[in-house]
């Protein structure tokens, strides 16, 4: 078996991998932490290592490598298979990711799905022969004694006698959206904690509430690890369809990654795991399924369908959940292959589905959700995006890490004005930082409507002062934003003509979804009074940018408010009332979805929306 | 002719309304309709087609050059059929039954209209016998299939065969082409012509309809 010699910032590691696996799988089976968003197709060319051995190059790897790269030994792991020993640099450097996990909320009145009741029991006398069972019940439903038989589990009949006694048949009754689910010894009824989770493709959110108060406690949130198994829905669909196994690691992966931002609330808030009672999941269809291991493979292909949309109470057992084994867990309701319950949770906290204005909501990312309606419709479609938002498909795209360019505007003197997130040294360029990057090339006149970026002759006279600006990468036209000399690595960052060509991929899919959805409503963008965008994307995009894009419809200009991590504010409010466990059951059920790949209109809107401009 | 050179170099750039104006300029000036046809509109789309298979332009330089080519053809089609000029070639396309994918499709459409190759585009999720039934219907040279997953393009297999048990068995050609498929697979089921990018689709089928 070959070995390979891996060395990092501060750690050498020297194993044995099987002959012919390719060096990507060989380095993530080991732990270390690679980019792949396209999971090993030689198609993002993020997952680069510098190898010491001198090793052939594919064709993928030359389409993303420079001659610089290939002269230094840059490799793409995933092209390389191991068939020899191979020594290795890699750049561990982790950087901090901006999440969104700004979840707005507002006041709550209603009963919180986790009711505890405090009930000081007669003790039994030879004159109150009562069985404990009885005892009990009586406590709370006098009517329900005789009625029929019950459904106690034996468990829970083998620890009553010594729960009833325990504090002299002091008792606190644990009711969970309306059936009681335990008993408790004393009075816990302070002890009442629950948790939204928000279940993204990226990343992961989790609030921690007082039930009794409703008061936040503690927010935590990471990169969700399925990651490593590619960034879009359909890499993760297609590594869990391989069998059995991979769908039991899927949901393993996941499921320890939830414990670990349950430990993260419970050390933040000092209390306890048992102090848990519920647990909220938001999340898109297709991460619901990889969380409650269930087949997922019908949802990527069409006619798209997947095996749950309902919404399920489940046991904290279930899902191996670490919180008290009386609670419950409540995968709220999907309403589509593409449309998940983080959807149907970020309808419900927006309260659009209650207004008489027409309202609009959308959650930019791999794939865009949008959802149009009042509290008479809803109608929902979601569009393929691809990952140019996310920074995947990008020359110099990276996520929204420390480093990043977030923002890009034209100075009063005509300079560009870059800001990074945090503040650091520039590294590459994330989805908010591209559009801005477009927009200004278009007002600046390096670009054209149609998205050419111009000659160093075309350039109108005010542009001129940019022509320094205008360079080749591989002999492609590209715009240079930040010179090597200004970056951490030392290399140009810029944007190509292909990167600007997927930005209009991506947004033109975008904007036809919305048209569509105003059309079928036979609407008009007037009337459209409210307009959200969702998700981390939403929150750190200039929205005078994605309007100058042609990313929003120019005339939502002033409409448009940003709302956070809607979904994650949408599980809280079903944890904080469980009114809205069924309002949010309504709102999947009264979403009508509309399949765009089945639709003539959408290739004609996609390619209309293509341009930054109209009239072409 | 400067005029034509115009027509092309602005359907390159996607200049859907320069290129309105200018082909009713060329009709204006009396320029033979099929000049304008092939030296102006076409000729404009093949380059575009190839610096798509050369990877030096992408999906959405096609889809705009296409709207454009468009608004061209548009204005020559009655006078294209008035003049008596006919299509080099019938092509049936579709993407196959269970697959809703149609960006590829499309850009093979375009990409043969370009060619000046009539295409009678059946949309996506296209059973078997809808092909058959269309290419009969228009006595077409080529039935052209698309398909994106690997689970949809084994539907392949049944339209070689359903071809095979029609009267068009040994008349018309079948191409199929998408992510998935590849020079192999064309060979096992028994499909005539595979192409890895649009732009070649086209080629091949124009080769086809004029031998």
């Amino acid at each position: 078996m070959p070995k390979i010699s891996v060395h990092t910032g501060n750690e050498n590691k020297i194993f044995h991998v099987p002959e012919g696996i390719s060096l990507s799988d060989a380095l993530k089976r080991q732990g270390f932490l690679l980019e792949t968003p396209c999971n090993g197709k030689g198609i993002c060319g993020k997952c680069r290592v510098l190898i010491h051995n001198s090793v052939p190059y594919t064709s993928e790897e030359k389409t993303h490598l420079s001659p610089s790269d290939i002269n230094k030994g840059v490799h793409l792991s995933c092209m390389v298979k191991v068939y020899d020993n191979l020594e290795i640099s890699l750049n561990t450097d982790q950087r901090n990711s901006s999440i969104v996990t700004d979840a707005n909320i507002s006041e709550t009145i209603g009963r919180p799905v986790v009711r505890k009741t405090f009930v000081n029991l007669p003790r039994p006398s030879i004159s109150d022969q009562r069985s404990d069972d009885v005892r009990f019940i009586s406590s709370f439903n006098e009517n329900n004694l005789y009625s029929g038989f019950q459904s106690f589990s034996l468990s829970f009949l083998r620890e009553l006698p010594d729960i009833l006694r325990e504090k002299d048949f002091d008792i606190t009754i644990i009711d969970i959206s309306g059936s009681v689910t335990g008993v408790e010894s004393g009075n816990t009824v302070s002890k009442n904690f629950g948790v939204a989770v928000d279940i993204g493709t990226t990343t992961l959110a989790a609030y921690l509430y007082d039930l009794n108060t409703g008061k936040q406690m503690a927010v935590s949130s990471k990169l969700n690890p399925q990651k490593k198994y590619g960034a879009d829905v359909i890499s993760r669909i297609e590594y869990s369809s391989k069998g059995k196994e991979n769908q039991a690691e899927m949901a393993l992966i996941i499921r320890n990654a939830l414990n670990d931002l349950i430990q993260q609330l419970v050390t933040a808030a000092g209390i306890h795991h048992t102090d848990i009672y519920a647990v909220t999941l938001s999340g898109n269809t297709t991460m619901l399924h990889l969380l409650l291991e269930l087949p997922s493979a019908n949802i990527a292909s069409a006619p798209f369908i997947p095996v749950l949309l309902s919404g399920l109470t489940l046991k904290p057992c279930d899902l191996e959940l670490n919180i008290n084994p009386k609670g419950r867990l409540f995968v709220l309701p999907s309403v589509s292959a593409y449309i998940g319950s983080d959807t149907t949770a970020a309808v419900l906290s927006t309260g659009m589905h209650k207004n008489t204005e027409i309202s609009l909501l959308i959650d930019i990312g791999t794939n865009g959700e949008i959802v149009i309606g009042n509290n008479s419709f809803l109608y929902a479609c979601s569009t393929a995006a691809g990952p140019a938002f996310e920074g995947a498909n990008i020359s110099c795209g990276i996520g929204s890490v420390d480093g990043a360019i977030s923002a890009v505007s034209i100075a009063d003197n005509g300079t560009l004005k870059i800001d990074t997130i945090g503040g650091y040294k520039p590294i590459g360029i994330c989805g908010s930082g591209l559009i801005d990057a477009v927009a200004c090339m278009l007002k600046i006149g390096v670009m054209d409507e149609t998205g050419r970026i111009l000659d160093d002759e075309e350039l109108p006279d005010n542009a001129k002062i940019y022509s320094n600006r205008l360079i080749k990468i591989n002999n492609q036209k590209a715009f240079l934003l930040v010179r090597a000399s200004n970056t951490i690595h030392g290399e140009n960052i810029y944007i190509s003509q292909k990167d600007i060509r997927e930005l209009q991929n991506a947004k033109a899919a975008i904007a036809a979804g919305i048209n569509i959805l105003i059309d079928e409503i036979r609407s008009d963008v007037d009337d459209i009074k409210n307009v959200y965008l969702s998700g981390g994307f939403g929150s750190f995009i200039n929205i005078d940018s994605a309007i100058t894009i042609g990313l929003l419809p120019k005339d939502l200009s002033g409409r448009t408010k940003p709302v956070g991590n809607a979904a994650g504010a949408g599980a809280i409010y079903t944890l904080l009332s469980a009114e809205n466990l069924s309002d949010i059951c309504a709102i999947a059920k009264q979403i009508k979805y509309l399949e765009l790949s089945a639709r003539l209109d959408f290739t004609y809107q996609y390619t209309e929306n293509m341009f930054f401009g109209s009239d072409i | 002719m400067e005029l034509l050179r115009e027509i092309s170099e602005n359907l390159q750039k996607g200049r859907a309304k320069n290129v309105k104006e200018l082909v009713q300029k060329a009709i204006d000036e009396g320029i033979e309709v099929n000049r304008i046809l092939e030296e102006g509109l076409l000729h404009g789309m093949s380059i575009i087609g190839e610096k798509f298979k050369n990877n030096e332009v992408y999906v959405p330089d096609v889809l705009i050059a296409a709207r454009a080519m468009n608004t061209g053809t548009e204005l020559l089609k009655p006078l294209l059929v008035s003049s008596g000029v006919k299509a080099k070639g019938k092509v049936i396309l579709g993407t196959v039954k269970g697959d809703l994918h149609d960006i590829g499709k499309n850009l093979v459409r375009m990409m043969m209209e370009g060619k000046g190759l009539e295409v009678i585009d059946l949309g996506v999720d296209v059973p078997a016998e809808r092909f058959i039934e269309a290419a009969m219907e228009n006595n077409a040279d080529i039935i052209a299939c698309s398909a994106l997953l690997t689970t949809t393009m084994i539907e392949m297999e049944t339209i070689v065969q359903k071809v095979k048990e029609s009267p068009l068995a040994g008349k018309v050609k079948i191409m199929i082409g998408g992510a998935p498929v590849t020079d192999n697979f064309r060979a096992t089921i028994g499909a005539d012509i595979y192409t890895p990018d649009a732009a070649t689709a086209a080629e091949a089928a124009l080769k086809v309809c004029l031998a």
